[in-house]
C-alpha cells in the first residue's frame, strides 16, 4: 500500500507521511477554532449593541457581580493555560509521566473553574438575577442588595425601576448565554482531557506523535482566550 | 474497446457487503453515496411541500389547506430545501465523492470526521421530521423574531435544533474540505492545476466554516429566549428584532453562495468537457469564486431595507451588493468565451449546462434590481423575490447538481443511463422551471405578496400557469429516479472515460477502487488539457 | 477506438510512482514542531499574570470613555500573548497565520458592518455633506 517499508502505527492510510498528518491536523483544528470565534462572535456582537444602548443597566448589572470571583476565575484559567502548555511541552520531549501530570492539573484548575462558576450561579438564582418569569434586579423603594459602584446613585436615579429591571435582564441573558457555553466548552474540554490522558499513561504518544495533546493544548487555549474577554467585559464596566 | 469498458473486480461498491459496511464506512465515495440517499429524500419531501402550497394557489380562495397548515407547508419547504437538501447537495454528494480522486488523493483528510458530519446531518434531518410529524412550524424558514420566540405555539424549538445539528455537519464538510484541498494535493497538483470544481468548492467551505458558527449562535440566543425567556431579541423585554435579522443574514446571506459555487464549480468543468477546450482564463474564474465568498460576507442587509435599518447603512449595502454581480459575471462570460470555437456536444450534462447559464443569468440579473434600495422597496417580499431566488436556487443550484450528477454518475456508479430519456427530463425541467418561476416575475411585479395562501382573482392565471409549470417540472425530476435506478443493474458499462473528459478522477477505474489510486500520481500537465486529437475524433463519431 | 488508445497514454503519463519529490515536499516539515523553552512559558504566564492584575487596577480609575478601549486592548494584547506562545503560532506555517488573522478579519466584519446600521440610526435629519 505505501512506498515506506515500515510506517508509524498512528498514520492513517490516506496519509502518506507523518508530517502530512500532523499538518493537516493542526490546519484543521485551526480552521475548527476560525468557527468558533465567529460562535462566540455573534454574542459578542449581539453585547457590543445592547451595551451600547443600554449604559446604564450594564454598569449597574456588572456592579452586582463579585470581582473577586471573575479574578480568581481568570487567574486559574490562565494557570491552566501554563499547565496545558507544559502538558504539550513534556509530550514533544517524551516526558510520559510528566505529560500525564500536567494533564490532570489542568483538568483539576478547569474544574476549580467550574465549581467557582457554580458558586456564583448560585449566587445570582438566591438573588433573582436570572432572567425569566422570577427576574427582579430593583425593587422600587427598596435599596439595591448589592454595593453601589461610584456612579451608582446617580444611574439608579436617572432610570425607572422598571427600565432598569427590563434592560438588566439582558446584561443577565447575555451573561448566561456567554459563561454558560463558556462553561459548557470547558466541560467537553475536561471531557477530551480525560481520553487524552488515558493515552498518555498508556504511552501512545512520543515526540514523534502526540497530535492529540497538541490539539486539545489548542482548544483549551482557545477557552481561555474567550475568558480572557469576559473577564472585563462582563466584571469591569465602568468599576470607577 | 469492450475490453477497456469494464467493470473492474474489485471497487468501492462490493468491498465489503452488509449493512454495517456502509453505515460505519470511512470511505469517502460511500459516504457520499448514503449522502445522495438521504439528500433525494429530502428533496422529494421538500418536493412534496412545494406541490400542495402550488395545488392550494392553483385557486385564489383557500379551499385545498387553510392558513395555518399553509404556513406550515412554506415553512417545512423552506427548512427542508435550504439547510436539509441545497447546502449539502452538491458538496456532500459530488464533493465528498470526487475532490480526492481530483487532487489525487486516496479520502479526504479526516475520514471519521465526515462520517461523523453525515450523521450530524441525519439527526438534524430527524429532529426536523419529528417537528414536523408533532405538528409543523410556521414562522418560515427564517425563524424571524419575536414571531419565532415569543409568539409561535409551533415547534420552533425542534426545528431550530434540526438546523443547529445540521450546521455543525456542515462546518465539518467544509473544514475536512479545506485541510483536504490544502494538504492532500498529490504531487506536482499545483493550486492552480487544481479543476475549477475543487476551486469553488475551496470558496464554498470557506464560507461554511466563517457563516454557519454565525447562524449556530443566532439559533442558541433564539432558543434560550424561547425556552428559558431570557432577553435577546424580544421588543417587549428591550431587545431589537432586527438583531436577530443581522445575525441571520450573516449566514443566510452567504449561505445562498454555499448552495450556488458548487454548482458554479460543476458548470465550469461540464462547459470544459462538453467543448473540449481549456477553460478561458482559469484564474479569472478560479479567483471569482474566491471573491464571491468574500464579497457575500458584506452584502447581507439588503434582505432588511424594509426592517427598519438606518437608510444609510441600506445605501452601503445596497452599493455593496452589486460587487458580486462581477465576479458571477466573470464566470458567465468566459464559459461563454470557452465555448467559442469548441468542439461542443450537446449529451445530457451540457444541457443543464446550458439551462444553467441562462437560469443564473436571470437569476442574477433580477437580483440587481432587488439590491437597488428603490426598487426593492416595491418588490420587497412579493413573488418578485421568490422568482429571483428559485431561479438561483433552483435553476442554478440544482441544474448544477443534476448537471454534475448525470456527468459523473458513470464514475459512481460504473454504468451509463439512458440518453434519451436524460435528455427529455433535462428538457421537462428547463421548460417545467421557466413555467413555474418566470410568471412569479410578473405576478409579484404586480403585487401579489409571498406566504399568502389565498390572492385576489386578477392574479389566478398566472398562478395558474406557474401550477401548471410545477407538474411539469415534478416530472422532470420524478424521471432520472427511474433511469438511475435502472442503469444499476441494466446500463451499458461505462468505462474509466465515457466522455473524454478530463481530469484525474477520469484516469481511475469506475467505479473506483476503495483506494482510489494504487499508486499516487504525479500530475504534469496542467488543468483541461484536450489534445487535438481527443477533440477531433469527436467530430468523427 | 483510437482515441481511447490516445488517453490511455495520456494517463500512463501521469500515473506514475510516488515520486522522490513527494517524499522531499513532506520531508522538509519538522517532525516534532518547535519545543519552547520553559522559562518562555512561565514568562508569559507571569506577564498575563501582571496583565490581569493592570486590567482589574484600571478598572478603579476613571478614564471615561478610554476605560473600555484600555480594558480591551489589554485583553487583546493577552490574547495575542496566548496565541503567539502557546498556541505555537510563532512556529507555524504561514498559513495558520492567515487563518487566525481571517477570524478576527471576519468578526471584524459581523461587527462593524452591522454597528454601521446602529451607529447611523439616528441620524434623522442627514449629514450637511448628504443633503
Amino acid at each position: 500500500m505505501h512506498a515506506h517499508a515500515a510506517h508509524h502505527p498512528a498514520l492513517q492510510h490516506q496519509f502518506q507521511t507523518m508530517s502530512q498528518q500532523k499538518e493537516s491536523a493542526v490546519l484543521g483544528m485551526w480552521a475548527f477554532l476560525l468557527t468558533e470565534v465567529l460562535f462566540f462572535g455573534g454574542l459578542f456582537m449581539a453585547y457590543m449593541l445592547y451595551r451600547t444602548w443600554y449604559h446604564d443597566a450594564f454598569v449597574l448589572a456588572s456592579t452586582s457581580i463579585t470581582i473577586f470571583w471573575g479574578l480568581l476565575n481568570t487567574v486559574v484559567l490562565i494557570g491552566s493555560s501554563l499547565t496545558m502548555a507544559l502538558a504539550v511541552r513534556s509530550a514533544q520531549i517524551n516526558q510520559r509521566k510528566a505529560t500525564v501530570m500536567w494533564l490532570i492539573a489542568t483538568m483539576v484548575l478547569g474544574t476549580v473553574f467550574l465549581g467557582v462558576k457554580v458558586i456564583e450561579y448560585a449566587d445570582k438564582f438566591e438573588h433573582h438575577h436570572v432572567p425569566g418569569p422570577e427576574y427582579a434586579f430593583i425593587e422600587p423603594g427598596h435599596e439595591p442588595i448589592f454595593e453601589l459602584g461610584p456612579h451608582g446613585r446617580e444611574l439608579l436615579e436617572r432610570n425607572s425601576a422598571e427600565s432598569l429591571n427590563r434592560t438588566t435582564q439582558i446584561f443577565f441573558s447575555l451573561y448566561f448565554t456567554m459563561t454558560g457555553l463558556h462553561a459548557l466548552h470547558m466541560i467537553i474540554g475536561i471531557g477530551l482531557m480525560c481520553v487524552i490522558t488515558w493515552m498518555a499513561w498508556k504511552g501512545r504518544f512520543s515526540s514523534e506523535y502526540y497530535t492529540p495533546v497538541e490539539m486539545s493544548g489548542l482548544y483549551w487555549h482557545f477557552v481561555d482566550i474567550v475568558w480572557i474577554f469576559l473577564f472585563p467585559l462582563l466584571y469591569l464596566i465602568d468599576r470607577s | 474497446m469492450d475490453a477497456i469498458r469494464t467493470i473492474p473486480a474489485t471497487h468501492y461498491l462490493n468491498n465489503g457487503h452488509g449493512l454495517a459496511s456502509w453505515l460505519l464506512t470511512k470511505d469517502h465515495k460511500r459516504i457520499a453515496i448514503m449522502y445522495l440517499v438521504t439528500i433525494s429524500f429530502f428533496f422529494f419531501l421538500g418536493g412534496l411541500m412545494a406541490a400542495g402550497i402550488r395545488l392550494e394557489l392553483a385557486t385564489p380562495q383557500g379551499d385545498f389547506v387553510a392558513a395555518d397548515t399553509y404556513n406550515k407547508m412554506f415553512t417545512l419547504h423552506g427548512v427542508i430545501m435550504v439547510f436539509f437538501f441545497l447546502i449539502p447537495s452538491i458538496p456532500a454528494v459530488l464533493g465528498n465523492f470526487l475532490i480526492p480522486p481530483m487532487i489525487g488523493a486516496r479520502d479526504l483528510a479526516f475520514p471519521r470526521i465526515n462520517l461523523l458530519s453525515y450523521y450530524l446531518y441525519l439527526v438534524g434531518g430527524m429532529f426536523t421530521l419529528g417537528a414536523m410529524l408533532s405538528g409543523g412550524v410556521d414562522t418560515g424558514w427564517t425563524f424571524y423574531t419575536p414571531y419565532s420566540a415569543a409568539a409561535s405555539n409551533t415547534s420552533v424549538i425542534p426545528t431550530a435544533l434540526g438546523v443547529f445539528i445540521a450546521g455543525f455537519s456542515s462546518i465539518l464538510t467544509g473544514l475536512n474540505f479545506i485541510v483536504t484541498i490544502h494538504r492532500m494535493r498529490a504531487p506536482g497538483m499545483t493550486w492552480f492545476r487544481l479543476p475549477l470544481f475543487v476551486w469553488a468548492h475551496y470558496a464554498t467551505s470557506l464560507i461554511q466554516v466563517l457563516g454557519t458558527p454565525v447562524i449556530a449562535i443566532t439559533i442558541v440566543m433564539l432558543g434560550v429566549e424561547r425556552a428559558f425567556g431570557f432577553g435577546i431579541f424580544d421588543p417587549a423585554r428591550g431587545g431589537d428584532p432586527v438583531l436577530f435579522q443581522h445575525l441571520f443574514w450573516f449566514y443566510s446571506h452567504p449561505a445562498v453562495y454555499i448552495m450556488i459555487l458548487p454548482a458554479l464549480g460543476v458548470m465550469s468543468e461540464l462547459i470544459a468537457n462538453f467543448s473540449k477546450k481549456k477553460i478561458f482564463g482559469y484564474s479569472f474564474v478560479a479567483f471569482s469564486s474566491l471573491a464571491i465568498a468574500v464579497f457575500g460576507f458584506i452584502v447581507w442587509a439588503h434582505h432588511m431595507f424594509v426592517s427598519g435599518i438606518s437608510v444609510y447603512a441600506a445605501m452601503v449595502f445596497s452599493f455593496l451588493s452589486f460587487s458580486v454581480a462581477i465576479p458571477s459575471a466573470v464566470k458567465v462570460f468566459n464559459w461563454t468565451a470557452t465555448l467559442y470555437k469548441g468542439a461542443i456536444s450537446f449529451e445530457t450534462p451540457m444541457l443543464y449546462a446550458y439551462g444553467f447559464m441562462g437560469l443564473f443569468a436571470i437569476g442574477g440579473l433580477t437580483g440587481l434590481f432587488l439590491a437597488t434600495l428603490g426598487t426593492d422597496i416595491h418588490m420587497h417580499d412579493t413573488y418578485f423575490v421568490v422568482a429571483h431566488f428559485h431561479y438561483i436556487m433552483v435553476g442554478g443550484a440544482i441544474m448544477g447538481y443534476l448537471g454534475g450528477l448525470h456527468f459523473w454518475w458513470p464514475k459512481m456508479t460504473g454504468r451509463m443511463y439512458s440518453e434519451f430519456l436524460s435528455r427529455i427530463s433535462a428538457i421537462l425541467v428547463f421548460v417545467g422551471f421557466n413555467l413555474t418561476f418566470f410568471p412569479q416575475f410578473i405576478v409579484g411585479y404586480l403585487g401579489m405578496p409571498r406566504r399568502y395562501h389565498a390572492y385576489p382573482d386578477e392574479f389566478q392565471v398566472l398562478n395558474v400557469l406557474s401550477s401548471a409549470g410545477a407538474s411539469v417540472l415534478g416530472l422532470g425530476y420524478l424521471l432520472p429516479v427511474i433511469y438511475f435506478v435502472y442503469s444499476l443493474k441494466r446500463g451499458e458499462v461505462a468505462g474509466p472515460n465515457p466522455w473524454g473528459a478530463s481530469g484525474l478522477e477520469w484516469e481511475i477505474p469506475s467505479p473506483p477502487p476503495t483506494e482510489n489510486f494504487a499508486v499516487i500520481p504525479r500530475v504534469t500537465t496542467e488543468p483541461y488539457e484536450f489534445t487535438p486529437h481527443v477533440a477531433r475524433e469527436r467530430e468523427l463519431v | 477506438m483510437l482515441h481511447i488508445l490516445g488517453r490511455r497514454a495520456l494517463s500512463v503519463g501521469r500515473l506514475t510512482a510516488l515520486s522522490a519529490t513527494m517524499q522531499l515536499r513532506h520531508g522538509l516539515l519538522a517532525m516534532s514542531g518547535h519545543v519552547t523553552s520553559l522559562k518562555v512559558y512561565i514568562g508569559i504566564f507571569l506577564t498575563l499574570m501582571f496583565l490581569t492584575g493592570v486590567t482589574v487596577a484600571v478598572a478603579y480609575v476613571n478614564l471615561g470613555q478610554l476605560n473600555k478601549v484600555v480594558a480591551l486592548g489589554i485583553a487583546t494584547f493577552k490574547a495575542s500573548l496566548v496565541v503567539w506562545y502557546f498556541m505555537h503560532v510563532k512556529y507555524q506555517s504561514r498559513l495558520t497565520k492567515l487563518v487566525v488573522v481571517s477570524g478576527f478579519f471576519f468578526l471584524a466584519i459581523l461587527l462593524g458592518l452591522t454597528m454601521v446600521d446602529y451607529g447611523s440610526r439616528e441620524w434623522v435629519n442627514p449629514p450637511a455633506s448628504l443633503q
